[in-house]
């Protein structure tokens, strides 16, 4: 493993029951890269999300970041260690409003103790204030400022896609997961949207693995590009390999998605 | 000044004047009733933890509200801390013991059913309370079924009103300011999803077991108002109708709303005794009748409570801190 290497999979596979939904995946993420992860749908590609983010335990393989193996980890401490994602379906906490949605991911171990919060101390209002300041930062990038005491869930789809990322983003990640960003949006808010997420990455050093199925899209802007159908990683390489890649054209074409 | 803003005297102040208020105005039955609100409100808006602001559902709070009522009954028969004119400090002192047992109880009854999602805990909890009951039920020396006589109240009636507005008021500032900070974001995102909110980094099964002690701790503390203001224990007091009143006192007021909990609790303490002349009118007992007709008609007309999850201060213009 490079010293550079970030995550890495090993022969990592996952079933339920008798049905083989990730079949001996080897990935690897480099620190800072843009990774595309895409295929057509029910290849298993949020699979692969869940079981980084400690949601899914592989049946069987490796898993590690930064060195060390996540094999065992609960999803709270994935996210703790800095790998954070976001939803294909927009999990946003939605009856809160979106700087409450924010200050969530800022909670980690708990700021403050139960006493500071009783008794208001330093320590709270501290935060508090440290908070509501990121919580601002946050949304001026993304230019939301204005949206910041609405209810996260009576927002259009576009807004609470980007909201979920700057809520991933509050976690402080130095893994960035994104599952589908652009689904559901329309082709201007898509642009607007993949110049953001190359943004934030600069800005915020990130690594970021992103899901497409838009084969178009990701090519754009990832560096390097993990094909995967059918449980199995096809082909894997910069974008211009990918879109030249006999196995990965049958993938698509059989699938009907290419292109969408 | 800075102990204008000091939450401590406001509180004293806040139960000195209510006990005041009762004392110079109402008559004793009065003043009974008002206890009733204030253990009332203590069980109701810490229920709201657990079943209104992390989502879960309880059904054992008469039996958390049981082990505070027969601890601190116990120590009050057997053990003074403090006598002469600092009598009444006994009092803050076995709530705080009531309610410490009772946290202990909550610990060991959340940690494992609160790591399991779903409808663990609402089965757990009943199964706990009904076990405390039976337990205090065959348990002679706290008087087995025949109850726990002589239960010291306070002496004056100023110093027991006083202690109930100071125990209710006090549990209002804990629970407020709790849910008013992070540890309260974190409660609400449990409700909201849980898987979420565990990809954001919160321990949502440490989460939900705190919210679940601090509720507990509070249920004890009512406990122990209650043994005190009563004077008297016994374990029919604590059965599963108890439980269910509380939870119908959060959902009317509104899951996840502090204030409408206390607004409930007030509200379904009075009713029932407000409608007493009408039944040495009428000579029936319509009371429950229109007690849960009223439930039911206003569950039809604001199925989701009293307040839904606002708390007083979305009722007022406030600048919201950090806004400029
Ligand atoms: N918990 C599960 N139990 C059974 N099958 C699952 C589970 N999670 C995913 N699958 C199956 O795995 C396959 C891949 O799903 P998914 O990872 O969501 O695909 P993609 O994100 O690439 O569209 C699907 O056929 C799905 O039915
Ligand atoms: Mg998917």
């Amino acid at each position: 493993m490079s010293a550079s290497s970030l995550l890495s999979l090993k022969q990592t596979s996952i079933q339920f029951g008798g049905l083989k939904v990730l079949t001996d995946l080897n990935m690897e993420v480099q620190s800072g890269e843009l990774v595309g992860l895409i295929g057509p749908n029910g290849a298993g590609k949020t699979t692969v999300f869940n079981i980084i983010s400690g949601i899914y335990a592989p049946t069987s393989g490796e898993l590690t970041f930064r060195g060390s193996s996540l094999l065992g980890k609960k999803p709270f401490e994935v996210s703790r260690e800095g790998i954070v994602r976001t939803f294909q379906n927009i999990r946003l906490f939605s009856t809160l409003s979106v700087v409450q949605n924010i200050g969530i991911a800022m909670h980690k171990a708990g700021p403050y103790s139960f006493w500071s919060a009783i008794l208001r101390s330093k320590k709270y209002h501290s935060f508090e204030d440290q908070f509501l300041f990121r919580a601002k930062e946050l949304l001026e990038i993304f230019g939301l400022s204005h949206l910041a005491e609405e209810e996260a869930g009576s927002l259009p789809y576009g807004i609470q896609r980007r909201i979920e990322i700057i809520r991933a983003l509050a976690a402080s990640p130095k893994l960035l997961l994104l599952d589908e960003p652009a689904a559901g949006l329309n082709h201007s808010e898509t642009e607007e949207l993949m110049g953001l997420i190359q943004k934030i990455r600069e800005q915020f050093q990130l690594s970021v693995l992103l899901i497409e199925h838009d084969m178009k899209l990701v090519m754009g802007i990832c560096e390097k590009i993990f094909v995967l159908d059918h449980g199995e990683i096809i082909a894997s390489g910069r974008p211009e390999e990918i879109q030249e890649n006999k196995k990965v054209i049958e993938a698509y074409l059989g699938s009907e998605s290419a292109n969408v | 000044m800075k102990i204008l803003r000091s939450a401590l005297l406001w509180l004293i102040l806040f139960s000195l004047g209510m006990a005041a208020f009762s004392q110079g105005i109402l008559n004793p039955y009065q003043q009974l009733i008002l206890s009733y609100i204030a253990i009332n409100v203590i069980l109701a808006t810490s229920l709201n933890l657990v079943n209104g602001f992390c989502g879960q559902f309880s059904l054992g709070h008469a039996g958390f509200m049981a082990v505070g009522a027969y601890v601190s009954a116990v120590l009050s028969l057997h053990f003074k801390v403090f006598t002469g004119s600092l009598d009444f400090l006994n009092f803050p002192f076995y709530a705080l013991a009531g309610g410490s047992v009772a946290a202990v109880a909550g610990w060991l009854v959340g940690m494992p059913s609160l790591k399991l999602r779903g409808d663990y805990l609402a089965i757990v909890t009943l199964g706990f309370g009904e076990i405390i009951r039976v337990i205090l039920l065959n348990m002679e020396s706290v008087g087995g079924a025949r109850g726990l006589y002589g239960v010291p109240g306070p002496t004056n009636f100023f110093v027991g009103t006083a202690l109930a507005f100071f125990l209710a008021g006090g549990t209002w500032l804990v629970l407020w300011r709790l849910t008013q900070s992070s540890f309260g974001r974190a409660f609400l995102s449990v409700k909201e999803d849980e898987v979420a909110s565990e990809c954001m980094g919160v321990n949502t099964t440490q989460t939900k077991v705190f919210a679940f002690v601090v509720s507990s701790f509070f249920a004890g503390v009512g406990g122990s108002l209650f043994a005190h203001t009563t004077n008297y224990l016994n374990p029919a007091s604590f059965q599963f109708m108890k439980s269910v009143d509380v939870v119908i006192m959060v959902v009317l007021g509104g899951m996840g709303s502090l204030t409408g909990s206390v607004l409930a609790a007030i509200f379904v303490t009075i009713l029932p005794e407000a409608l007493r002349p009408l039944q040495e009118y009428t000579g029936v007992d319509l009371r429950m009748v229109i007690y849960s007709l009223s439930l039911i008609l206003l569950m039809i007309l604001r199925p989701q409570g009293l307040l839904g999850s606002r708390e007083w201060n979305s009722f007022f213009p406030f600048k919201k801190r950090g806004a400029k």
